[in-house]
């Protein structure tokens, strides 16, 4: 019962944000490199690109680690 | 995963993971912005107080060291211990109170985040980071009620561990944002 309500609801919502995102278009500039092509900004995006494409990764690497010595401390 | 323990930190290690990617977009998005914005900062406004910060960044890094003590002394087993993680936390006020008042006179000065991206980006990243300390001191707050209840041991110390590592990552924090905000 709970969950045929819970997906009516959604597709309802579902359809209400369709609606609005449909009847007001606008132009997306989120690329920081459509409103500004100097040398400086393009290596700024580029570079926070690379760092942020990394992090994550660095950040599960961290994660593994963290993990590992605590089951293997534990098991010691 | 070892022990119920180890869980506490590992949920506090996730939400910290997700707060590392938060602040890595926001200061990335400061770095694409200065980039194009010739000179930074810009013309008529005003430079923030490098050498004020410093002090307060002095005095969030004793915090953490404070908390830090404050808990090699509960695994040592010494009663004293909510001495160091009361001063830790009256530090995160102070630097919280100071980081006010220097808002204050930016204001003063007529720097307001709705005037330019060099404040609404300043404001952005710096009262991130506030929030994220008062959060902290929230959770300093409600330890201290459980020290005070005798609820914390070397035994178990799991939720004062958990809770450092949020204070360690605030802490942490700030030295990285206040050398690309103020000094570079």
């Amino acid at each position: 019962m709970w969950r045929y309500t819970l997906s009516n609801f959604s597709m309802w919502f579902a359809g209400v944000v369709l609606v609005a995102v449909l009847a007001h278009p606008g132009v997306a500039t989120a690329c920081s490199t459509c409103f500004s092509a100097n040398e400086a900004g393009r290596l700024a995006y580029y570079g926070t690109t690379v760092g942020l494409s990394l992090l994550p990764l660095a950040l599960v690497v961290g994660l593994g680690y963290w993990i590992y010595r605590v089951y293997f401390k534990a098991k010691s | 995963m070892a022990n119920p323990e180890s869980k506490n930190q590992l949920a506090t290690l996730l939400v910290i993971l997700t707060e590392v990617m938060f602040f890595g977009g926001l200061l990335s998005a400061y770095w694409v912005l200065r980039a194009q914005i010739q000179p930074w900062p810009p013309i008529g406004q005003p430079r923030f107080p490098v050498g004020l910060t410093a002090w307060n960044t002095g005095l969030l890094l004793l915090s953490g060291w404070l908390y830090w003590k404050g808990q090699k002394s509960l695994l040592a087993g010494n009663k004293k211990y909510w001495a160091y993680i009361l001063l830790a936390a009256l530090g995160g006020a102070c630097f919280v109170l100071i980081q006010g008042v220097e808002w204050w006179r930016l204001l003063q000065f007529g720097m307001y985040a709705t005037e330019n991206v060099y404040g609404g980006i300043f404001y952005l990243i710096v009262g991130s980071h506030a929030f994220h300390v008062l959060v902290a001191l929230g959770v300093i707050l409600y330890l201290l009620w459980g020290i005070s209840r005798g609820k914390y041991s070397k035994e178990n110390a799991s939720p004062l561990l958990s809770g450092g590592y949020f204070w360690f990552f605030v802490v942490a924090l700030w030295p990285v944002l206040y050398v690309a905000l103020y000094l570079i």
